[in-house]
């Protein structure tokens, strides 16, 4: 399957700027903490308050 | 990822220091290791999963699994608390190379024997790099996580069970792991949580006004209400589990017993025709369903047709069809005020008339269209009545032979139940009582969860309705509204990577499924093949030719044998894509792909001689690195044959057991190409040594 037949890729170039944002920047997150147990970013933030901070931040 | 070494230091019932060099070869991928049963195989590879992962990765079927340490190390009277056991794994990584060291003092494991100690080092480009504690753990975690070792590192006796319907979890779960995609089901987990929406919930509730606060407080209510169902769903699923396990292992009894044996055999015969029985019945309401939906109307249409034909008859008996003379020539002649003829027809006069009354019984082309039209609809029904009638009754006669044979195995299996029953002594009789009572409650069982699936749906559907109806409202306060703005982006977020997930999931599924069968087609003859379903399920499946020309792909009903080769055919497809998984699309970035080995137990475990030349020869290609331990009860013949073609082996060694007795059927000397290898010592200490060999 190429990547203009990938159906995730398509819907997801089809959502809003600020939902395509939010994602790219919670997934960047949980990429950073996906195989630890207490799951804290290199900033001391727990990812929980991280990924509510991205989204306060993505609408003000 | 290739291992090099193993080396263990009285782990278990490795006693001093031992090790194992692995096989790394292109061609010669396959390190063999030779043990009876009893003889050190669940511990060495239990070694390996506890040089990784330490002890929560330790397999079911270890037994006193804090006792880590040799057992005559431990136990002795004035052992010293530094008495240790370690485990070191060599093993290189896209161009690096590690030196992962886990080990556990006396101390400690009287103590507590999970808190390892563990170390990891990394040659990179000429430099070392040293990591301790828990900053070592996530990057082996990294290395190898953690999710995926059970598709790597298994007992093949007990993989069957993935090739059974109530598995589509784990199959689902392997598949999140191996490829990536549990990032993205951990991100929609922790965006719906408490600290997250949860929060922004909250925070809307205390600065809405009451009519949104209401509806918050039924969604919370629909929220707890869900996340009961599912736990009880979760609880009902760990039940049937445990229950089919229970009457698996009751079945296993009556078939190992001599008395027994016989019934028991026919009975399982009996229940896999009955559980084909009842999909291809299944199957067959489906299609019947389809041809009433379809056709149906096809049935009750006689009365229709009839009538139909009545009215073109009067038609034609009329000469109103087909129309012999068109309005529409009438028409041009009466504004052409000429007749054929060449005779004038002057508006108002006789002639004139006369010929406009010619309107009323002169033919319309659209009418006679419509005519032509009904003619053939009601050819074309007529025509279908009788295929259609046809084809009903030999489904339904189908269903009926399927049904009463369906009730006639009920019986028989009813008949079997109470011989076994009747059976003098105790043993059988309690068997047997207890599992007629297990199939009662897998039934209970069955009927609880789909009540559940049903619950869950029907409250997700209401929880919806509120959630939407929430964000519809419209916020007087300011804070308000900013918070129902955030909350509606969240659950845009949540419901696109939700949408991402299962289309990426369908995607891998049709790819991985695809792959199941090239791999599956290298053991296995083409009558069969095997389907990952849309609700990953794997099944083995025929195709069936029927009496009415037509074909029927059904299920097969599986031996253990055949669940176990769906199941390791599964587990090398998993382990092939996983390899080229940088080929799949993804919206995730770095998912690259990885090459993995794999260490299998026992792999031809249940199978039948005419799968273990398949599996045998399609083994060494599973992977870059293979790693298999065998007793000489499953290598001998098939497996023996085709491993030594395939010239594959690397490596080899024997697990030498040394103890005061040893189990009847193991070996005391191995056969292997001709040499004669000890593999039983009488000692008094108990003990295992591995030996390399030729």
């Amino acid at each position: 399957m190429s990547d203009s037949e990938c159906r995730s890729k398509k819907t997801f170039a089809a959502a809003s700027e600020d939902v395509r944002l939010l994602t790219k920047r919670i997934l960047q997150d949980e990429r950073l903490v996906q195989f630890q147990k207490r799951r804290i970013l290199p900033t001391g933030l727990g990812i929980h308050d991280a990924l509510l901070r991205h989204v306060k931040e993505a609408v003000r | 990822m290739k291992l090099q070494k193993l080396i263990i230091e009285n782990f278990r019932q490795f006693h001093g220091t031992q090790e194992i060099v692995f096989a790394t070869g292109r061609d010669k991928n396959v390190t063999l290791i030779h043990a009876e049963n009893g003889f050190g195989k669940t511990a060495l590879l239990n070694a390996i999963l506890w040089g990784f992962y330490g002890h929560d990765s330790l397999t079911g079927d270890l037994p006193k699994k804090e006792s880590i340490i040799h057992e005559a190390l431990a136990l002795k009277p004035d052992a010293d608390s530094d008495t240790e056991a370690r485990v070191t794994l060599l093993f290189e990584d896209r161009g690096d190379t590690y030196t992962l060291v886990r080990s556990l003092n006396l101390s400690q494991q009287q103590d507590y024997a999970r808190k390892t100690e563990v170390e990891l080092v990394v040659n990179r480009d000429g430099q070392t790099y040293r990591d301790n504690g828990s900053l070592a753990q996530r990057k082996i975690d990294a290395l190898m996580p953690p999710g995926i070792s059970s598709c790597l590192f298994f007992n093949g006796e007990y993989i069957d069970h993935l090739a059974m319907e109530e598995s589509a979890h784990a199959i689902t779960e392997a598949i999140y792991q191996m490829l990536g995609l549990q990032l993205l089901r951990r991100t929609i987990e922790d965006l719906g949580n408490q600290s997250v929406r949860g929060r922004l919930v909250s925070e809307l509730r205390d600065k809405t006004d009451s009519n949104t606060k209401d509806l918050i407080d039924q969604q919370s209510s629909l929220e707890a209400k869900l996340a009961d169902f599912r736990q009880r769903l979760e609880a009902c699923c760990d039940n049937q589990a445990a229950v089919a396990e229970e009457i698996k292992q009751i079945d296993a009894r009556l078939a190992a017993n001599q008395e027994t044996r016989d019934l028991q055999s026919q009975r399982a015969r009996l229940e896999a025709e009955r559980a084909s029985l009842e999909k291809r019945l299944g199957e067959l309401n489906t299609r019947i369903a389809a041809l009433i939906a379809e056709e149906g109307y096809i049935l009750f249409s006689s009365d229709l047709v009839t009538r139909g034909k009545a009215i073109t008859q009067r038609l034609r008996e009329e000469g109103k069809i087909p129309a012999r003379v068109l309005n529409v020539f009438i028409e041009d002649i009466l504004r052409m005020g000429r007749c054929i003829c060449g005779c004038e027809i002057k508006e108002g006069s006789e002639s004139f008339e006369k010929v406009k009354q010619l309107l009323t019984i002169a033919g319309d082309q659209h009418f006679n269209n419509a005519v032509g039209a009904l003619d053939n609809a009601i050819g074309v029904i007529e025509g279908a009545v009788e295929r259609t009638r046809t084809l009903f009754r030999q489904m339904t006669a189908e269903k009926v032979e399927m049904s009463t044979r369906h009730d006639r195995i009920s019986d028989l299996l009813d008949e079997i139940s109470q011989k076994l029953g009747d059976k003098e002594g105790e043993e059988i009789h309690k068997l047997e009582e207890k599992r007629q009572s297990q199939i009662l409650r897998l039934r209970e069982l069955d009927r609880e969860h789909g009540a559940l699936e049903k619950e869950i749906k029907d409250t997700e559907i209401q929880h919806d309705q509120i959630r939407r109806q929430i964000a519809a409202a419209q916020q007087q306060d300011a804070a308000a509204a900013l918070t129902q703005r955030r909350l509606s982006l969240l659950e845009e977020t949540i419901s696109l990577l939700q949408n991402i997930l299962a289309m990426e999931m369908e995607d891998v599924r049709k790819v991985l499924s695809k792959e199941i069968n090239e791999q599956f087609d290298k053991i296995v003859d083409r009558r069969y093949w095997v389907e990952l379903s849309e609700d990953f399920t794997l099944s083995l499946r025929k195709r069936l030719d029927l009496d009415d020309g037509e074909s029927m792909d059904i299920d097969v009903a599986h031996s253990q044998g055949q669940r176990q080769v769906t199941s390791l055919v599964f587990i090398a497809s998993l382990v092939a894509l996983a390899r080229r998984r940088d080929e799949i699309p993804t919206i995730l970035r770095g998912v690259e792909g990885g090459e993995y080995p794999i260490v299998m137990d026992s792999p031809f475990g249940h199978l039948g001689n005419a799968f273990r030349a398949g599996v045998a020869r399609w083994i060494p290609t599973l992977a870059p690195q293979v790693i298999i331990l065998v007793s000489s009860s499953q290598y001998r013949g098939a497996v023996e044959e085709q491993l030594s073609a395939s010239k594959r082996i690397g490596r080899r060694y024997v697990l030498c057991y040394h103890g005061p007795s040893k189990k009847q059927e193991a070996e005391t000397e191995l056969q292997i190409s001709g040499t004669t290898y000890t593999v039983y010592e009488e000692s008094r200490i108990e003990f295992t040594e591995i030996r390399e060999i030729g």
